[in-house]
């Protein structure tokens, strides 16, 4: 039987609070920081290597900021950062806003009341880049908020992209902001669809028909068989709250707002007066593809899924699996750009983007994380 | 402790004497209990103890088990006793006995019918046997063998001027664990976390006998307790013992809660006793008010605590009075230190290692200072450590919870029962050897080794034979002698070079006697090895400090 001791790592970090605690003001002082620094060293073998880095990285550091009293801290005393850079633990942040194209990014950060033109704050070793943010919400906590884009359409990029946020961040939930398609007539361009389910219609079975029994070589059939995802229960509620008249008040009242911050080339001449144009929020079935829809098609594929489809989109099967599979809570704002018909265009991206990711902050800003969590 | 045992002892006889002074212990020249061990397996040792130790002619001999369990002053044993006693009254050494157990054996017993008929075979001789029991009651053989008066307040008062009150005991097992615990209530990280947790170790009885003071100054008018105490077994025994003494119910708070044929019961009582194990904020005990005052079950004004973390024994909350059996400090929760570093938390129930974690070592150690190994403690093969926590200071304030460890520890790597301490006679190990006697129940024995002898041995056992032969008459020497069967635990407070260890493994080599572990609060050197009769001693510390010292 083994002595069962503590994890070095957590070992090194105690010695390495102490060294940096304490002053050094005697020959005992001087003695027992040495004692200290030569336990730290000896635990510091047993590391692996990034923890090796790590702590190294820290220590010298240390010592460097008491000898040249010189306020440079690269952990800005959070030192669970060391866990972090150590890759021991994720980094601490309650929601993750996840966008694709670069517009719809833009819009989040104007949405979290930060510059559209922003640079990343943190670049990971894979090359992916996210922003951070802090928003506060309804009842005063601040909510620590980080955005990434996926960068290319299609599912298995946004599950990779959801993926690598969710190894890197520790997240409460995470939420989705975009444009897509709308069925015309039953949504307007610039309206948000919030999902409450979602089909992933192109999953199918090929096979060859028969007829009474016998095989038809010639006549091939397709049997769709959708993956199917539903919002939690919990986030449903929340979601829900967009029912209430003052709430949806606020929300168009802040997007007007925030429509001033667009260029006027990206708003397009519908939205002029857009006192006359306030978008509307919908609850209703996403469907997702790998196709882009812009023939007309949309309304075929009710068939598949249910009647109350109101938006199409290539990413969010991809986005609620990789959610699913790591257990975290997912919802996702669709701002309506086009009606996936021969006339679709980019004149309503911008503001699509935008209304969704309004729609998307405002929801943040209206739940509570402990509950959610 | 000796010193204890020994007042205990005098005063005893001198209540049995009438006043005279003619306190004379048998054969030793101190108390020495004899190894717990071998009385407990092998009963006839004390019929051959009795026989050699008792030299001359006794006015009495007193046997004392009032340490012991009921459970282990077993018949064989009492039987062994009375054979024991046979013999010296046929010798005409010793006629009259008194043996202190914890509890009178029922009358049926074996032990009590071989009682009468020893004391009617010679009750001529002047033969008689007085068991007393912890709680001052007693059993004489014949009767009216023993007439003092108020006799059973005087005994009590004795055993807990050897003891301590309840309270004093319940103090000393109270273990202050130091760690990182996460609060259940509270999800957010940096928030709530606590540093010290408390638990108390093996205390039934201390809190059953608080709860009966409690119960009788405040006499409530109440036929139900509530209780909450998941973090306290001992407690929660000791409450349903109470309540089956009283007959009345004690049910948990969970159970009451979900079961309506229960609440339709306490409902009936305006009076509900609530009980619980721990009040700080007083925001769980708000709570099981307000959730059981929906059921309509009501709570007296006077709650019930065992510890009670307000820095007072007695504090007011709303309209309740809260009593604690223990008072400690409140505790800073705010702004973990400990979440900021990054450290992993460790759980309520257990601890997930054995050693303790650096950041808690290095917390006692700036607490209670840091100052050069002093200068008279150096062994002569070694320079001095420039700096070392004040150890003797570390114990006194922590030494609850290091000895706990050390119990832990000791648990885990050895299942023999039969073993003894052996440390160098000196302040830091002796401070420790004697915490580490409150989770060992105060029934090890503890063997001092004069440090002088230790720093002058060459490493021959020929050395300690002679050292033997020289100090035959000190208490070490005949300690030594009474526990040949049993194996030995080398405690000290560190090591540096493991002379110490070494020194004493040879000592209990000349002995035969097996080692079976080197135990050190801290071990400065984890490549030094300790050999003993059966080759290398497994070495155990609560803290690897890997420097150059060692």
């Amino acid at each position: 039987m083994r002595i069962k001791k503590e994890n070095d790592f957590d070992s090194c970090k105690a010695s390495l609070h102490y060294l940096r605690q304490e002053k050094i003001l005697n020959d005992i002082d001087k003695a027992r920081n040495k004692l200290i620094t030569e336990d730290l060293i000896s635990k510091i073998e047993n590391l692996d290597m990034r923890e090796k880095i790590a702590i190294a990285g820290a220590l010298q550091l240390s010592f460097f900021k008491k000898e040249n009293n010189v306020v440079l801290d690269l952990f800005k005393d959070e030192w669970s950062e060391l866990d972090v850079l150590a890759g021991k633990k994720k980094r601490q942040k309650d929601v993750g806003i996840v966008t694709v194209l670069e517009r719809e990014l833009r819009a989040v950060l104007i949405a979290l009341g930060r510059s559209a033109d922003e640079k990343e704050d943190y670049i990971c070793n894979n090359g992916r880049s996210y922003w951070f943010s802090e928003i506060e919400n309804e009842e005063n906590e601040m909510i620590n908020v980080v955005v990434t884009r996926v960068g290319e359409p299609r599912n298995v990029p946004c599950a990779i992209a959801v993926e690598q946020l969710l190894n890197m961040f520790d997240l409460k939930i995470v939420v989705f902001s975009g444009i897509a398609a709308g069925p015309r007539k039953i949504v307007s361009l610039g309206d948000v669809v919030y999902a409450t389910k979602i089909y992933d219609y192109e999953h199918a079975r090929l096979e060859i028909a028969k007829y009474f029994g016998i095989p038809f070589y010639f006549k091939r059939r397709k049997l769709p068989r959708p993956e199917f995802g539903k919002v939690e229960h919990k986030v449903r509620i929340a979601l829900d709250k967009f029912d209430q008249p003052e709430r949806i008040e606020k929300y168009q009242k802040d997007f007007l707002d925030k429509l001033n911050r667009l260029h006027q080339g990206e708003i397009p001449e519908a939205l002029r007066k857009p006192e006359e144009n306030k978008p509307k929020v919908y609850d209703g079935t996403i469907v997702a593809g790998e196709k882009l829809i812009a023939d007309g098609s949309l309304k075929k594929l009710y068939k598949i899924a249910d009647e109350k489809i109101r938006a199409a989109s290539q990413e969010d099967s991809g986005f609620f699996q990789a959610a699913k599979s790591k257990k975290i809570p997912w919802a996702v704002f669709r701002g309506i750009s086009d009606y996936g018909d021969h006339r679709k265009n980019r004149g309503w991206h911008t503001v699509a983007s935008l209304s969704a990711a309004l729609c998307a902050t405002h929801f943040i800003k209206s739940i509570n994380l402990a509950k959610i969590d | 402790m000796a010193d204890k045992h020994v007042a205990f002892h005098k005063n005893l006889a001198h209540l049995f004497s009438n006043g005279v002074e003619i306190f004379n212990r048998i054969g030793l020249d101190y108390t020495s209990p004899i190894n717990h061990y071998d009385y407990i397996h092998k009963p006839n040792i004390i019929e051959i103890f009795l026989d050699a130790a008792v030299k001359g002619s006794l006015e009495f001999l007193i046997v004392d088990f009032t340490e012991n369990l009921f459970v282990e002053v077993r018949e064989p044993l009492i039987f062994s006793l009375l054979q024991g006693f046979e013999k010296l009254h046929k010798s005409h050494k010793c006629s009259v006995f008194y043996i202190l157990v914890p509890r009178i054996p029922g009358n049926s017993c074996l032990s009590i019918t071989q009682l009468n008929n020893l004391s009617q075979q010679y009750s001529e001789s002047g033969f008689s046997v007085v068991l007393i029991a912890n709680d001052g009651r007693i059993a004489d053989f014949p009767v009216g063998t023993l007439s003092i008066e108020n006799f059973q307040e005087i005994y009590k008062e004795e055993l807990e001027k050897l003891y301590g009150s309840p309270e004093t005991r319940l103090e000393r097992k109270c273990v202050k664990r130091l760690g990182h615990f996460f609060p259940s209530r509270v999800t957010t990280p940096y928030l709530n976390c606590r540093h010290f947790s408390y638990f108390f170790h093996d205390c039934t009885e201390e809190l059953y006998k608080l709860l009966r003071v409690w119960w009788n100054s405040k006499e409530p008018n109440s036929k139900h307790i509530i209780y909450d105490l998941k973090n306290n077994r001992y407690f929660k025994d000791a409450v349903i013992s109470f309540s089956d003494s009283l007959e009345i119910m004690a049910e948990s708070i969970d159970q009451i809660l979900e079961h309506d044929h229960l609440i339709s019961e306490y409902a009936t009582d305006e009076n509900c006793i609530l009980v619980l194990d721990v009040v700080e904020s007083g925001h769980a005990l708000r709570k099981h008010i307000r959730s059981l005052g929906e059921k309509g079950v009501r709570i007296h004004n006077d709650i019930l605590v065992a510890i009670n973390k307000c820095g007072v024994k007695d504090t007011k909350l709303d309209n309740y009075n809260v009593h604690g059996f223990i008072k400690r400090p409140p505790e800073e929760t705010d702004n973990c230190l400990q979440c900021a570093i990054g450290l992993s938390h460790t759980t309520e129930s257990r601890d997930a290692c054995d050693q303790i974690r650096t950041f808690d070592m290095l917390y006692m150690s700036n607490e209670v200072g840091w100052e050069p190994e002093p200068i008279d403690e150096v062994p002569k093969n070694r320079g001095q450590i420039p700096a070392l926590p004040n150890f003797l200071k570390m114990i006194e304030e922590y030494g609850d919870w290091l000895s706990y460890k050390m119990h832990l520890l000791i648990s885990r790597f050895t299942a023999n029962e039969n073993w003894f301490i052996i440390h160098p006679d000196e302040a830091q190990s002796n401070a420790i050897g004697n915490r580490l006697q409150v989770p060992l129940d105060e029934r090890r024995i503890v063997i001092k080794v004069p440090r002088d002898l230790i720093d002058n041995a060459d490493g021959s056992t020929e050395y300690w034979k002679n050292v033997i032969e020289e100090n035959r008459s000190f208490p070490w020497v005949a300690q030594l002698n009474s526990v040949r069967e049993a194996t030995a635990l080398i405690l000290d407070i560190f090591n540096v070079s493991g002379r110490t260890a070494q020194m004493l493994s040879t000592l209990i080599d000349y002995y035969d006697i097996s080692v079976f572990g080197y135990l050190c609060l801290v071990d400065f050197n984890k490549n030094c090895t300790i050999y003993g009769e059966n080759g290398q001693v497994n070495k155990y510390s609560l803290y690897s400090w890997n420097n150059s010292v060692g």
